[in-house]
């Protein structure tokens, strides 16, 4: 069913034989790049294979998620931000490990991952990727599967994708499965997909499609949420696409100023759960959203 | 046989494991220990060129002098995002404009700038630094930072000043 929300995708293999998929695919070019991601899948280096947290496969959250760009900007250490999320209600966090090529450890790493995960959250890594450095980007996201108490990882592809990145996208998600076998591997872009005709959504749906967080930030773009969410709908059953939909509104001020009403906030969580999520947990310069987060309907 | 499909193997490894090694020397810039000193215009960091990103633009060899802002507003990238910011603030649309690579600067139109006032309003700017990234492009250093936890846009010190290569205040995919 296009554009559902949520649940196991149906799809019945993930990871797909390389070998298939050169069929269709006669580039040499495309040959020698997949080739050289299942080599160093295959090498492997020194890390270990398995990655860490469960595979939430069917998995259905308890409460809904909470975006986290990284901690200093919320005034908060990794522990404090944890029990924050925790107290707030939240069931799943995301946190930002990397930018392409890079992989930040001292941000995302076991003993980060670990203060959520004790205080019963799942954790996801999400990286902002774009295809200048699919190779590398490859590595670093595989590092970030890795880490132990991680439930899967989401990549964050918008702008730099756009324009005709359909291999660029099916190199970096076979890549990234290739080399960590097993991922819950699920990607995060523009909400309205409609509006973005050139992004490759439907190799990042075929490829990376464990799940797909549209970015229905309604408050940033000044409708209200429920039209906001209806187009997004309306948009994602006319593309058809596959992964199962997890939809991530934002706490971000509208453009006529001031913060999205909590109200509003609510309702939308209201109509999309159990895997919706909010972008993002407040900045120490946003004091007031910090309250907020405790007023929303987290629990499904 | 099977010794020969070993020896294969291992030698495809060992040579993937050295491409990589090689590629990574050669091509990570690194995260740039400067960055939150705020010393940039010191001593240059010598840092390995990186490839063009996908969005921001290649400066020309030199820019033409602003006119109207004291060079001191622009003596660091993070002097640069100040200036912006204060600049949006008071409305200062050509001054503005000159904080953006020339070839840039035909882009900051008064639909942009205005986009650009409304859009600081909705979201606290808050630059990354602790994990930008220096590089060198076109003989120039380059200071490659996100701003709202997405895209990275590159300052460039072009004459002594750190120019934006990417109206980065725009709202990105909205709708």
């Amino acid at each position: 069913m296009a554009g559902h929300v949520g649940g196991e995708n149906t799809k019945s293999c993930r990871r797909r034989v390389l070998v298939s998929t050169l069929v269709g695919q006669a580039s040499f070019m495309r040959v020698g790049v997949i080739a050289l991601l299942s080599l160093v899948a295959a090498c492997g280096g020194g890390e270990t294979s398995a990655p860490g947290g469960s595979v939430p496969l069917g998995w259905q959250p308890t409460a809904k998620g909470l975006w986290i760009w990284y901690f200093g900007y919320t005034g908060m250490t990794a522990a404090q931000a944890a029990q924050t999320a925790k107290d707030a209600g939240a069931g799943y966090v995301l946190i930002k490990s990397g930018q392409d090529a890079s992989y930040w450890d001292t941000r995302y790493n076991a003993a980060s991952v670990a203060e959520f995960t004790s205080r019963g959250m799942k954790v996801f890594a999400w990286a902002y990727l774009t295809p200048a450095d699919v190779p590398g980007s490859v590595q670093a996201a595989a590092l970030a599967a890795r880490v132990p108490g991680t439930s899967g990882l989401v990549i964050d592809a918008e702008i730099e994708f756009e324009g005709g990145h359909d291999l660029e996208a099916q190199q970096l998600c076979e890549g990234i499965r290739a080399a960590v076998p097993g991922v819950w591997l699920a990607y995060t872009s523009f909400g309205w997909v409609g509006y973005h005709p050139t992004f490759p959504f439907g190799a990042f749906d075929r490829y990376c499609g464990d799940a797909f967080f549209p970015q229905v930030y309604w408050s940033d773009r000044g409708v209200s949420w429920s039209s906001g969410h209806a187009e997004a709908m309306q948009m994602l059953q006319a593309a058809q696409l596959q992964a199962p939909v997890w939809l991530v509104q934002s706490n971000d001020d509208t453009p006529q100023g001031g913060p999205p009403a909590t109200a509003d906030l609510n309702a939308f969580f209201d109509l999309t759960p159990p895997y919706s999520s909010l972008w993002e947990f407040p900045s120490s310069a946003s004091p007031a959203k910090l309250p907020q987060l405790a007023l929303l309907h987290w629990t499904n | 046989m099977r010794a020969a499909r070993v020896l294969a193997l291992a030698l495809a490894c060992a040579a993937v494991v050295a491409f990589l090694l090689l590629r990574r020397s050669g091509t990570d810039g690194g995260r740039n220990p400067v960055a939150a000193s705020d010393s940039l215009p010191g001593t240059p960091t010598a840092v390995p060129a990186t490839p063009a990103p996908a969005v921001p633009i290649t400066p020309k060899a030199t820019a033409n002098p602003p006119a109207g802002l004291d060079p001191a507003a622009l003596a660091s990238p993070r002097a640069t995002v100040q200036t912006e910011l204060r600049l949006l603030e008071g409305g200062e649309q050509d001054l503005f404009r000159e904080t953006f690579l020339p070839s840039l600067q035909s882009q900051v139109t008064a639909e942009a700038f205005a986009a650009c006032r409304q859009r600081v309003r909705q979201v606290p700017v808050r630059p990354d630094w602790e994990m930008a990234e220096a590089s060198t492009s076109g003989g120039h250093r380059v200071l490659r930072v996100s701003m709202f936890g997405k895209s990275m846009t590159g300052f460039h010190e072009v004459d002594g000043r750190w120019l934006a290569d990417a109206v980065w205040c725009l709202p990105v995919g909205l709708p």
